[in-house]
């Protein structure tokens, strides 16, 4: 039975919540700090709304309270889209004038609508008030945009929350380690299933080596991860897609690294991928031996056979086990630490900077975009002083990167500008896990702002490192074109001089640098 | 029937019945406003005209100026535009050489008549001077240059599209000279008198879709972009509006049905391909319907039947018994066959000159395959989600498109139900909802790269301008 739930993790269905038994549940729980500030709002008389992508955990969450007993004095509503509107607002009216406390469970455009129409209740206007309030606004850029401790209603928005912390996965590592989840229980232990979770099972370092691998997986991506995605993977790592004998004779990573499974996590699992690592010294004693020269296995291994011996037969089935065998050392070797390390290291990410350094690196990574280092040097003082405002120009269709002449008039120094972090309300702790990797350029003066996520953050760190084309990524296109509209309509229509550039095409050509100097009534003139 | 004895109608003649611009009007011009007999147009050829129809002209001369600064490696005996022969020449050797002092040096001062040449010119609408092809980039009224593409009246088509409250934005925004692009070329600006060479503005009917459109374009125009972007996008915006309205002009409201296609590079499903191009053929079969009715209403139906051609002029032959049944089906018809032969006046349709600027504006795939579609690049997915979303606002995904499909006719696969029975009330059989659905969401993820959609939490979606908004 639970075999059967670990691989129907990886298709989805018993991962949810509404089509699971109560040990289903009980066996996938994690104990987060969430469930305690459930608890902690009902006890203290708030309603609590849980929000969410779907595969979030909002039911899962509020199921799991209620089968232990904890939700007893609340009004639990698990699904608002199953109800009209009317009926809930009856339902969490009666539950106010009772004093009982009332937890929904409300996708975010239901929600919406729901705190529209109780907006004109006399009731729970200002319980709907207050979790408007928060709608939106429990990851923000500024802490004086967060919304004050609640009163009457906290809301809790699963979207928000950052599942892919080392410290949950290993949890959920251990949870699926024991002889529950293997086929056909001690007698399954020899299957391919079996020895993965036995590996798991036999070494903390084990467990806690490929959750660090899965999150950095994970945050490639630099979008949400919900807890579905989450065991979607952990299914697959040790099952693979076709069961017990669908998996291979290796380690969890031969199936996590495979780049055939599908999900939000394991379509960038084969970047994380130890065995492409560079590694000559390792690599040699483990083609020739089958196992590194120093160290020793954190658990105990089945020996296998050295890929050498294995060349003239198959080189092919050498060039696999010897791949396996170096996932298998990064899992459960002494030696697999800095293979781990070093895939980390590569992983794009959005360091945690100075807020000056990350401004300047910002600005200039923008930059470079359109002029590379060796064309900045040819370029006036004035366009590499802070953010030219590159604006490109045609109606044809060409891309902006490729071939669209851009030109500049502007460069916002960068005082203009500022770094903001993503930052929660304190009274939510740490129940949504760490911040997500982003951080933000913004131009307070306009409200106008670029998200960096990781992705960005890796073009922008290489454009400021290479010569030669680069694409253009849209949002920053998108960025400049509305800071660049916003300062056209507030710069004076009087000024008497600016300077202008114009590029052949981003990353082409720096045509030309110059001055303007206006001539009245109309008209000007070049003047360098 | 189709055995009788064809009859020979003269070609000038019908293409006098069909493109005529004075009383009484040609078939084409009264449907559609214009008929442009041309495959060539550009954005540039459109924001030009837009421009000058909204301004009333350009300054007299200006184009001339800017054609000589731009072809600076032109400097033979035929056209010599040197420095010097510029600095001396009779009418552009004053504003030349404010703009452009001497002291600047020979070489400064050619590196900005390159960028003049790049910023005017990328789209290549600009020719030589006098040849009124002036037809520059140009973002102000003092960039405006003179261009014969303006005979078409494309321009005025799209000002009384646009209404007076959008010819006022125009005005505003190619008024105003503070954008980069104005900025740089300022020194270009001669202050001459500003003269219409296409002054009259013709009878233009509107149908309820060319005023959902042109409420739409003027909402575009508002959004707080830098202008040269803004103007890009309202020449996408536009040219898809043209696009669109070709195919609407044979159904009553003016609205057409257009499946548009996620721009994805992967090989589409050909059923998708089949089921948009099928959408585009609707449209020109009810257009060919609709233009066939009126040539039989025409007032110069009955004079054009009697004419018999003159020996050696071209002619139009039409299966005499249809000519008899439904002439004006049947001359629509026989038209559509006719390969005109070398040396005649040929007819352009309205369906080519507008996906020939689909070609070139990019969301028609390149090249003039059998089986177009329209793409719905990152781009005409801004201009679209900027057309129905005011700054600062947000609108369900799902909502932004039932307007569009209510408004513009134009429908992606963003909710399944309602988009595949209005394919199959447009008589095409409809793609599989699994195949819109997906078709949606990627149209969806171009929205989203392009920083103006977002995936919400509950599985949905929104659009508007709040990507690039501070949270």
């Amino acid at each position: 039975m639970s075999y059967e739930l670990l691989r129907g993790l990886y298709y989805g269905q018993a991962s949810n919540a509404d089509l699971t038994s109560s040990r289903a549940r009980r066996l996938l729980h994690l104990e987060t700090p969430l469930q305690e500030f459930v608890e902690d709002s009902v006890d203290a008389g708030r309603d609590v709304v849980l929000t969410g992508n779907p595969g979030d955990g909002k039911s899962h969450l509020v199921r799991t309270l209620v089968d232990e007993g904890v939700l007893t004095g609340a009004v639990v509503q698990l699904d608002l889209s199953a109800r009209s509107n009317e009926e809930v607002l009856e339902e969490w009216n009666d539950a106010v004038s009772q004093r009982r406390s009332y937890v929904l469970c409300a996708n975010e455009g239901p929600l919406k609508e729901l705190l529209c129409a109780a907006g004109d209740h006399p009731v729970l206007r200002r319980r709907a008030a207050e979790l408007r309030g928060q709608l939106g606004r429990l990851l923000v850029s500024e802490v004086g945009s967060l919304p004050g401790l609640p009163a009457t209603a906290v809301l809790v928005d699963l979207a928000d929350r950052n599942v892919l912390d080392e410290s949950l996965l290993t949890q959920a590592l251990t949870r699926v380690a024991t002889l529950d989840f293997v086929p056909g229980g001690i007698a399954g232990l020899e299957s391919p299933v079996g020895r993965n979770i036995r590996l798991l099972r036999g070494s903390e370092t084990v467990r806690s080596r490929l959750a660090s691998l899965i999150a950095t997986a994970g945050r490639r991506l630099g979008g949400h991860t919900t807890f579905r995605a989450m065991w979607q993977t952990i299914s697959y790592a040790l099952c693979g897609d076709g069961g017990a004998s669908g998996a291979t004779v290796g380690s969890p990573l031969d199936n996590l690294c495979s780049g055939h499974g599908r999900g939000h996590i394991l379509g960038s699992a084969a970047s994380v991928d130890p065995a492409r690592v560079p590694s000559p010294d390792l690599d040699e004693d483990l083609w020739n031996s089958g196992e590194p020269r120093t160290g020793r296995w954190l658990v105990p291994t089945s020996p296998r056979p050295a890929p050498a011996r294995l060349w003239d037969e198959d080189p092919g089935a050498a060039l696999g086990e010897f791949q396996s065998l170096k996932r298998m050392v990064a899992l459960a070797h002494e030696e697999g630490e800095w293979l781990v390390a070093s895939v980390q290291a590569r992983a794009p990410g959005v360091p945690r900077l100075p807020d000056e350094e990350m401004k300047a690196r910002l600005i200039e990574g923008v930059r470079r975009l359109y002029l590379s280092k060796g064309a900045e040097q040819a370029a006036g003082r004035w366009l590499v002083s802070g953010l030219p405002l590159w604006v490109g120009h045609s109606y044809a269709r060409r891309s902006a990167s490729s071939a669209r002449p851009h030109v500049v008039v502007r460069c916002l120094p960068a005082v203009e500008l500022e770094v903001r972090w993503p930052v929660r309300p304190d009274w939510l702790g740490g129940v949504m896990g760490p911040p997500p990797p982003l951080v933000w350029l913004a131009h307070p003066a306009s409200g106008v702002a670029l998200a960096v996520t990781p992705a960005l953050w890796s073009m922008v760190e290489a454009s400021s490192r290479s010569e030669g084309p680069i694409e253009i990524p849209q949002v920053v296109e998108r960025f400049l074109a509305r800071l660049s509209g916003w300062i056209e309509r507030s710069s004076s229509p009087r000024s008497v001089a600016w300077p202008v550039a114009v590029l052949e095409r981003p990353r082409g050509e720096l045509v030309v640098v110059s001055e303007v100097e206006v001539l009245e009534p109309l008209g000007g003139r070049y003047v360098r | 029937m189709s055995g009788s004895q064809p009859a020979a109608v003269p070609w000038e003649g019908f293409l006098q019945l069909m493109l005529s611009t004075e009383d009484p009007r040609g078939v084409l011009p009264e449907l559609l406003g214009v008929s442009p007999q041309t495959t060539s147009l550009k954005g540039v050829h459109v924001m030009n005209d837009v421009a000058q129809s909204v301004l009333g002209g350009c300054p007299v001369g200006a184009g001339d100026l800017l054609c000589c600064v731009i072809r600076h490696q032109h400097t033979g005996p035929s056209e010599d535009n040197s420095d010097t022969a510029l600095r001396f020449h009779e009418r552009y050797g004053e504003p030349y050489s404010r703009a452009y002092p001497a002291n600047l040096g020979a070489g400064q001062t050619l590196r900005l008549r390159r960028a003049a040449e790049l910023l005017l010119n990328a789209d290549g609408g600009m020719y030589k001077p006098r040849t009124r092809m002036a037809s520059g980039l140009g973002t102000h009224l003092q960039l405006l240059g003179q261009e014969g593409f303006r005979r078409f009246g494309v321009g005025h088509l799209v000002g009384a599209i646009i209404g007076a409250e959008g010819r006022d934005v125009v005005r505003g925004l190619f008024e105003d000279p503070r954008d980069p692009v104005a900025r740089a070329l300022r020194p270009l600006f001669q202050g001459q008198e500003v003269v219409d060479t296409h002054p009259e503005v013709p009878r233009i009917p509107l149908s309820s879709f060319d005023r959902t459109l042109g409420r739409r374009l003027t909402a575009l125009l508002q959004q707080p972009l830098s202008k040269p972007v803004l103007l890009r996008l309202f020449v996408q915006a536009t040219s898809l509006g043209l696009f669109l309205k070709v195919h609407g002009a044979g159904k009553p409201t003016g609205r057409p049905l257009v499946l548009g296609l996620s721009p994805a590079k992967r090989k589409k499903p050909a059923v998708l391909r089949q089921c948009s191009a099928a959408t585009l053929r609707r449209g020109v079969e009810a257009l060919d319907r609709e233009l066939g009715a009126r040539v039989t209403a025409h007032p110069s139906l009955p004079e054009l039947l009697r004419t018999r051609p003159t020996r050696g002029a071209p002619t139009l032959p039409v299966d005499h018994a249809r000519l008899v049944a439904d002439p004006g089906v049947a001359l629509v018809g026989a038209a559509r066959q006719q390969r005109t032969p070398k040396g005649v006046t040929s007819l352009t349709w309205p369906e080519e000159w507008v996906y020939a600027l689909g070609r070139r504006t990019g969301f028609l795939p390149p090249g003039g395959g059998r089986a177009q579609y329209l793409r719905m690049t990152p781009e005409l997915v801004e201009a679209l989600v900027l057309m129905f979303v005011a700054d600062g606002v947000t609108l369900a995904w799902e909502d932004l498109w039932r307007c569009i499909r209510q408004e513009l006719g134009l429908i992606i696969g963003a909710d399944t139900f309602l988009d595949r029975r209005a394919l199959s009330d447009a008589g095409v059989p409809p793609a599989s909802a699994a195949s819109l659905s997906s078709n949606n969401d990627e149209v969806l993820l171009a929205g989203c790269i392009r920083g103006v959609a977002r995936h919400l939490p509950d599985s949905g979606a929104e659009a508007g301008g709040i990507c690039g908004d501070l949270p």
